[in-house]
């Protein structure tokens, strides 16, 4: 009787969502009105007064909007520029090197940006113009920085990671460190697939000049504070010298005063930097409550124990399992924005992984991967629809197709990390 | 309805100035907590305060996020229907969206009236916390004025259809 309800109100979920009520306020709505009817109304209306209050009041919580401040000031203080002129040195002269640039530096800004929109909005901003200058494939070229800001939200520190650890239960700092060596993995995918891509058909993407050593040596500087401030947050955290809130702080903090020591934050850049943040915690924050409010609504049903206790006992492997699952958060994360998606599906889906006897930082990395995925491909790809936002001459279905190209490094990565979970777990 | 939304549009961006003050704070202290930590002894309390720091900070950005449109949403199929129908689902939407908001404002308000009734005090630093639970629910209360300016502006839509 409850696991029906339980399927009405994912069913009426759906449906606020279609209706484009925006999806924490679906998931406040609908798990509201199922708390309302499963329980009592007396229980849903002090569920809804507690929840609020608990949640939005949450130390651990708190870290969201200080990690969200950390990459903004970094966003609007022009570290990319240090960033890119530094990859560029480097890797700027090899075919396809300007797209491999655009790779490198948004795996250096996402080390201490948690957002693949920032991330891809930062790079296109100073790649995509380079790119149309060397006379780079325009598809080759808008994938590069779609997909290069999706490690962004893979590479720590992640806005997405961090909700995830909260969800389920875990630690942010061990979520953090577990998700590097997959980063990297899909950063240095990124690169192989330029480079063959570019081999194949070097007219995709011109070799640049050649920097000397000393030019190499003399860009590094740009970079070490970036560097500095990723070991000091994650290394922090990891050692146990911050909480995640403390971490989130420390690298605000940080990025604040390299800016201005700098002389690169305007007034109005911090103002930016700070109502911009605000904007993303509200968002998060109501994606939270609300799906903590579904998630309370689905527990009195027992729908996620049913459904997982009901798939443990299936005569298949949990592979064959996983699989499904796999493609649900596939086709899920097209039609969806990949935080929301996780947290209407989590409340379902990890018992059901954990159940299977997977590892809880293994699952939630790999749906991380899945997910941000979903922010490259169509129809809702927001990294694609950044990428055409600032290039105009470059339409949306190039951007797609561009993207095509990447595809089996996100697949590749996937698959990896199956067949050899230590790559996340260390064991 | 000007009148309304100019309104609302002051009071949304006026408590996402104290919003983003709180976070400012918010940083300071966790960042001092850090130093005085190393130095000498930890503020006692901080995590209570950066609680209730963060709780400013969200409420009090509920409705400028929202006039931003910063709430993530699925368009894709609301786009493709004509004007008309689409006034009447954003209408919809949006006056459910302003009486679900607007209860909760009045339940955190409750809620808030029974801890202080209560004389309920923090754990670490003793103190009433109750006048921070009456502020996310005023941060809730404003974000619901805010919804309710989209419901009336898209009922606008539907009568000009």
């Amino acid at each position: 009787m409850n696991s029906v309800a339980a399927l009405i109100g994912i069913g009426v979920l759906v449906v606020f969502m279609l209706l484009r009520m925006p999806v924490g306020f679906a998931m406040f709505l609908a798990g509201f009105l199922g708390f309302f009817y499963v329980a009592s109304p007396e229980a849903a209306l002090n569920m809804l007064s507690g929840d609020i209050w608990e949640q939005f009041s949450s130390y651990g919580l708190s870290v969201i909007p200080l990690f969200v401040l950390m990459g903004s000031i970094a966003f609007h203080s022009g570290v990319t520029e240090n960033l890119y002129r530094a990859a560029h040195k480097w890797v700027g002269h090899l075919r396809g090197g300007l797209a491999g640039t655009t790779v490198v530096a948004s795996m250096g800004f996402a080390a201490i940006c948690g957002s693949n929109a920032a991330t891809a909005a930062t790079m296109g901003t100073i790649s995509l113009p380079q790119m149309k200058k060397y006379r780079y494939d325009p598809a080759l070229s808008a994938a590069s920085v779609a997909c290069g800001g999706t490690l962004g939200v893979v590479i720590p520190p992640s806005v997405v990671l961090i909700v995830v650890a909260i969800q389920t239960e875990q630690s942010v700092g061990k979520l953090f460190v577990a998700s590097i060596i997959p980063g990297i993995l899909l950063g240095l995918l990124f690169l192989l697939t330029i480079s063959i891509l570019c081999m194949k058909n070097p007219a995709l993407g011109p070799a640049g000049e050649r920097a000397s050593f000393k030019e190499k040596l003399a860009a590094l500087p740009g970079v070490i504070e970036t560097l500095v401030l990723f070991a000091l947050v994650i290394g922090g955290l990891y050692l146990g010298w911050f909480t995640p809130t403390e971490a989130g702080a420390a690298g605000a903090f940080g990025a604040l005063v390299i800016a201005l020591l700098q002389r690169k934050l305007t007034w109005p850049g911090f103002v930016s930097a700070v109502f911009e943040t605000l904007r993303i915690s509200a968002m998060v924050m109501v994606l939270v409550t609300g799906a903590v409010v579904f998630g309370r609504f689905l527990t009195i049903t027992r729908l996620p124990y049913t459904l997982a206790d009901w798939a443990a006992a299936l005569p298949v492997p949990p592979h064959v399992i996983l699989a499904v699952v796999i493609l649900i958060y596939i086709l899920g994360g097209m039609f969806m924005d990949a935080l929301g998606f996780l947290v209407v599906t989590i409340p379902v889906f990890f018992p059901l992984a954990i159940a299977l006897g997977y590892h809880p930082l293994w699952f939630s990395v790999l749906l991380n991967i899945l997910t941000t995925l979903g922010a490259v491909t169509p129809p809702v790809g927001v990294c694609a629809y950044i990428v055409s936002g600032l290039a105009p001459e470059i339409p949306l279905p190039t951007v797609f197709r561009g993207v095509l190209y990447f595809l089996p490094a996100y697949f590749i990565c996937i698959l990896l990390l199956i067949l050899f979970p230590q790559i996340v777990t260390f064991r | 309805m000007n009148k309304l939304e100019k309104l609302s549009n002051w009071l949304n961006k006026t408590l996402a100035w104290v919003a983003g003050g709180a976070l400012i704070v918010m940083m300071t202290l966790s960042v001092a907590n850090i130093v005085l930590r190393l130095a000498h002894r930890p503020l006692g309390g901080t995590a209570e305060a950066v609680g209730w720091l963060a709780a400013l900070t969200a409420a009090f950005a509920l409705g400028y996020t929202q006039i931003h449109r910063g709430h993530v949403a699925i368009d894709f199929l609301v786009e493709r229907l004509p004007r008309g129908p689409r006034a009447v689902v954003d209408t919809l939407t949006s006056f459910a969206a302003t009486a679900f908001f607007a209860l909760a404002a009045w339940r955190v308000a409750s809620y808030a009236h029974r801890l202080g009734q209560l004389g309920k005090l923090s754990e670490t630093m003793h103190i009433s916390f109750f006048p921070f639970t009456y502020a996310v629910a005023f941060g809730f209360a404003c974000f619901a004025l805010v919804l309710l300016v989209d419901g009336l502006k898209s009922v606008k839509g539907v009568i000009q259809k």
